[in-house]
């Protein structure tokens, strides 16, 4: 699917970038600028894996990227329950065409009022600031230019379309997460199932169970994410602590976990102190 | 205010309430937030921010004791007594949503925990529905 897992290792993540904007300043400076001068339209961010942000006043209204699954994703994910069919449904959400029918098919469900508005509003803040750090910053991210549509707008949208900066500074605590779980798992790694695992005794929730089952074969967090319908940041989350409970390995990586101690969950507090992130991460 | 907001803002009103809040569990983002005290916006922010993410610290931590704890049971409540306040954690179950949860702050001078914990069972179902 999505990815690069050429090395079975995904590539690292510059060091120091706590901040954004040492990252990619050409995509943060200008979702600045347009927030700035209150612009409504769209910034299409080419790079890898890129994608676009839609501003509305100069807020932000929603964001996609094809490094993510979108509200689209979530919300058929959601009301589709067989899984081979899904993974078909997924596997045509790769192409640009596919991605946008899924969005007209979700659209339809959205303006019949198939989801609650609380769980609907919850899907839209979950893929907007999932795709935000996937095209912004993480692993192997490049940003080579940026574009703005004036006037286009997304197909779904923030109840309550969020100020950039505020945007910006979730992206930045989302990062700090990211660099804290990426010493055990990254998005594009291989993760299988623990050998000998078994059905151990352990209570996992539901949503872990989905993960452990899936990982029957090797399979990303990133892959996973799709498959079960959301964000790669709560996926690879999740995996990490899947491995620390040991129902599954980073195949890159079996047993080990580089400077990640036993018995350790991530830590958002530290992720929202950066100077307690910044011992955490460097 | 957002849907979530909205819903929040349904809830019925718990004696010494201050603030509450509802959390994507998983990657410890607030999608909603209800403030009812009197401290300044900016404090609020920080506040609820820090609040936030020492909650999904601790419905982590919680969750990792009940995975190994396999007789206990999945995780219900939580509730963190300070001298003056008190923090409830509920998780909330939205249909394909299984992983936000509700962070309910009292003042403790003013709160009846027993009544609170009661009345905060209904307000899942008023936030979901």
């Amino acid at each position: 699917m999505v990815g690069n897992r050429s090395n079975g290792r995904s590539p690292g993540l510059p060091r120091g970038s706590a901040t954004l904007t040492e990252l990619h300043p050409t995509a943060t400076n200008r979702i600045h600028q347009l927030a700035a001068d209150g612009r409504t339209g769209a910034l299409h961010i080419s790079g890898r894996p890129g994608g676009v942000v839609y501003l509305a006043d100069g807020r932000v209204a929603y964001a996609e990227s094809p490094g993510t699954p979108g509200v689209e994703a979530l919300v058929l994910r959601a009301t589709r329950p067989d899984e081979v069919a899904w993974a078909a449904t997924v596997a045509s959400m790769q192409t640009r065409p596919g991605r946008k029918a899924a969005a007209a098919a979700a659209g339809e469900l959205v303006a019949k009022g198939v989801l609650p508005p609380v769980q609907l509003d919850a899907a839209v803040q979950s893929a907007t600031a999932d795709a935000l750090l996937a095209m912004l910053a993480g692993y192997g991210v490049t940003v080579s230019r940026t574009r703005f549509v004036d006037g286009q707008r997304p197909w779904v949208a923030l109840g309550r379309p969020l100020a950039a900066g505020t945007a910006l500074v979730e992206t930045a605590r989302r990062l700090r997460l990211l660099a804290s779980v990426g010493q055990r798992v990254r998005p594009d790694d291989d993760i299988v199932r623990a050998a000998g695992a078994g059905p151990v005794a352990v209570r996992l929730s539901p949503r872990q169970w989905d993960l452990v089952r899936l990982c029957a074969e090797r399979r990303t967090p990133r892959d996973l994410a799709w498959l079960v319908g959301r964000g790669v940041l709560a996926t690879c989350i999740d995996v990490c602590e899947l491995t620390e409970v040991g129902v599954m390995e980073n195949a890159a990586d079996p047993g080990g976990g580089g400077g990640w101690p036993a018995h350790r969950t991530v830590s958002f507090l530290a992720a929202v102190l950066p100077e307690a992130a910044d011992r955490g991460v460097t | 205010m957002n849907a979530i907001e909205q819903a929040l803002n349904r809830v019925p009103q718990i004696d010494g309430m201050v603030g509450a809040m509802l959390v994507e569990a998983s990657t410890g983002h607030v999608v909603g937030v209800l403030h009812t005290g009197d401290v300044g916006r900016g404090d609020q922010d920080s506040a609820t921010t820090v609040l936030a993410a020492a909650g999904t610290d601790l419905v982590h931590t919680i969750s990792l004791l009940s995975a190994q704890l396999a007789g206990a049971g999945p995780f219900d409540e939580l509730i963190v007594a300070f001298r003056g306040q008190h923090h409830i954690i509920r998780p909330v179950q939205v249909v394909g949503h299984d992983d936000l949860f509700l962070l309910v702050t009292l003042d403790r001078r003013r709160a009846n925990l027993a009544l609170a914990r009661h009345q905060l069972q209904a307000v899942e179902s008023q936030i979901v529905a």
